[in-house]
């Protein structure tokens, strides 16, 4: 499993210097006491540092950098006035480096309300989060305290085939916008299955959050119903350590760089005209059998995924950025076993490499269980068919890891390309 | 000044009615203009105005209300008189005042409103707010309709405003509330107010 998006998409505003370099002063500004929220989050990672000495898990190492030394000094979070930018060619939320908490609302399209009704929604939407992106009130804001700071809040849209259908545009949907091949892993529940409509809200200010995702619901009031809600978290983007899975691996290693991006995320000319510059999101609820992967020791869970569980390196190297050897044997053994998890995932040319964005979930545990926990296994590319489905098919027949994992959800959305300022979402398909 | 004083007094009423502890200023003050929505430039006074943030409530037919933030930019005051739209026979300004029963309740406001030069004036639920009445036609969230807010010289400016769902504001219109016409105790007739169950409007 992998690690850190390289983002690149768009620059955070009310930070002075969107660069790396200012990212790295997050700790520095914290330990100064001053300038705080005018930190700038560079483009190129979801962490300060890489992996560092933060990721062996030493409490002394883990504090470096971040906030926890600093509580009372009263000065603000460095994220919370950061805002990403609404207006683009791409939404924002998906190169965006992603922000602590995220909630994934799916709706159903009240039969009948056709293309005016999507149409109204997307408006609609286009509005609210175009201003709670900047940390402002939607209007007629039952709670407009709660829209502020912006706290990088991101509103991402996008439409499953259904949508389209209701729309009578199914016409115009691209073939892969539909669920998934069935997979031998899978055991779906229709709970957690397909949708009209998505919005993916991210935001490192859960209270923020809450309030973006109830103001979306609002406006949908009459249009659209909800058919799932699944809520996540990972590290603050001001963590200093890898983001993690609740099984304790380092995930989100494996990502295109920037200038991968348009070969394996954005879409092209080769797909439909109204989502030039969108993408597609898959979405994978993937439960995990925390109790009987205890039994393992931490030497068969490396073998398993392929990975050091402390740092996160490959089995071959010893940083968690250093690429596999999948060829390297030990006495004749393959050093990154036949069955383990990286081999498998692993791809090689960028128009085949997907953008990973995952999430924990965390939920309450059924009697008698410790965990009810898993991955929001969240990942865009241009084609989930071209792109995930290989990818996965080779996990299903492989992966050692299954055993211990189960997709649950699943789900695809056809992800807008961003509005251009005065326009609104999906106006080249809805007018 | 006195008319002033009355606003303050009903704005403390509407806050202590609705039982929550924050009721804060206005939080639209920071003018920010709304992509869906516009107001075209007009002469004289209306040359001055300037609209942001301007929703109607959705309805599908009978009573409804706009609200937005005027700002006058010039350095003379401007009076609102009245407003119109083709999707209302009957349009009002209104205000909120304390009933001599002690009641909140809403009414016309004869003679409209005056800005100040280099003022800002907020109608919302519970407060001002130009009032449709007679709404033959749903008016459906996410779409726009505009109104013309027409102003003492003559003037006027066209408002474009987004349709919007919203619990609140359910708009009742009493007339001659503040001479004790309304005997609802409580606060049954201020829009915005909760469990208002006089007239329809949703």
């Amino acid at each position: 499993m992998d690690k850190h998006p390289q983002s690149g998409g768009s620059a955070e505003a009310s930070s002075a210097e969107p660069s790396r370099r200012s990212f790295l002063g997050v700790g520095a500004a914290l330990a100064g006491g001053a300038g705080a929220g005018l930190v700038g989050y560079g483009l190129g990672s979801t962490r300060a540092v890489a992996p560092a000495a933060g990721d062996v898990g030493s409490p002394a190492g883990t504090a470096t950098g971040d906030a926890a030394p600093h509580l009372g000094d009263g000065g603000p979070a460095p994220w919370a006035a950061s805002v990403v930018p609404f207006n683009g060619p791409h939404q924002a939320g998906i190169s965006t480096p992603p922000q602590a908490h995220a909630t994934f609302v799916a709706l159903t399209l009240v039969p009948g309300v056709g293309k005016d009704g999507l149409r109204r929604l997307l408006r609609l939407w286009t509005n609210d989060a175009g201003r709670l992106q900047r940390g402002i009130p939607v209007l007629g804001d039952p709670q407009p305290d709660l829209a502020s700071p912006p706290s990088r809040l991101t509103i991402t849209v996008g439409l499953g085939r259904g949508a389209l259908v209701e729309a009578g545009l199914a016409d115009r949907a691209p073939s892969w916008l539909a669920p998934l091949p069935a997979f031998s892993v899978d055991r779906l529940e229709p709970r957690w299955a397909d949708g009209d409509v998505l919005a993916q809200v991210c935001a490192e200010d859960p209270i923020v959050l809450a309030h973006a995702v109830r103001a979306l619901l609002l406006s949908a009031t009459g249009i659209a119903t909800l058919h799932w809600m699944q809520r996540g978290f990972r590290r603050p983007v001001t963590s200093t350590s890898a983001m993690r899975n609740l099984m304790g691996q380092v995930d989100g290693t494996v990502q295109p760089s920037e200038t991968e991006l348009d070969q394996a995320v954005w879409i092209g000319p080769e797909g439909p005209d109204w989502l030039h510059g969108g993408t597609s999101l898959v979405l994978r609820r993937i439960r995990m059998d925390l109790d009987t992967w205890d039994s393992l020791d931490p030497q068969a869970k490396e073998q398993v995924i392929g990975r050091r569980m402390t740092s996160g390196a490959p089995l071959t190297g010893t940083q968690e950025t250093d690429v596999p050897d999948l060829a390297a044997t030990n006495a004749g053994l393959p050093v990154i076993p036949e069955f383990a998890h990286i081999r498998h995932a692993a791809v090689t040319s960028a128009s085949q490499k997907i953008l990973r964005r995952p999430y924990n979930f965390d939920d309450t545990p059924a009697a008698g269980t410790s965990a009810e926990a898993g991955l929001l296994f969240v990942a865009f590319q241009r084609d989930p068919v071209g792109q995930f489905v290989p990818m996965q098919e080779r996990l299903a027949a492989h992966d050692l890891l299954n055993f211990w994992t189960t997709p649950i959800g699943s789900a695809v959305f056809a992800i807008l390309p961003g509005p251009a300022e005065g326009e609104s979402l999906g106006q080249a398909l809805l007018g | 000044m006195h008319t002033h004083t009355i606003r303050a007094v009903t704005a403390l009423a509407a806050c202590l009615a609705l039982g929550l502890g924050a009721c804060s200023a206005s939080t639209a003050t920071t003018a920010t203009s709304t992509p869906a929505a516009s107001a075209a430039k007009g002469s004289g006074q209306a040359a001055s105005v300037t609209i942001s943030d301007p929703w109607v409530k959705a309805v599908d037919t009978g009573m409804t209300g706009a609200f937005f933030v005027l700002k006058n930019t010039g350095s003379t005051p401007v009076h609102v008189v009245s407003a119109s739209s083709p999707v209302s026979p009957m349009m009002q300004l209104h205000e909120t005042v304390m009933s001599t029963s002690g009641a909140m309740a809403m009414q016309e406001k004869k003679g409209g409103f005056t800005i100040a030069a280099g003022g800002s004036h907020e109608f919302k639920p519970g407060g001002d707010h130009v009032m449709f009445m007679g709404v033959n036609a749903a008016l459906k969230s996410g779409t726009t309709l505009t109104f013309t807010l027409a102003f003492e010289d003559g003037s006027s400016l066209p408002v474009t405003a987004e349709v919007r769902t919203f619990t609140g504001a359910k708009e009742t219109y009493v007339p001659g509330a503040t001479t004790g016409a309304h005997s609802m105790p409580g606060m049954t007739d201020a829009p915005g107010m909760p469990g208002m169950t006089t007239g329809s409007h949703g």
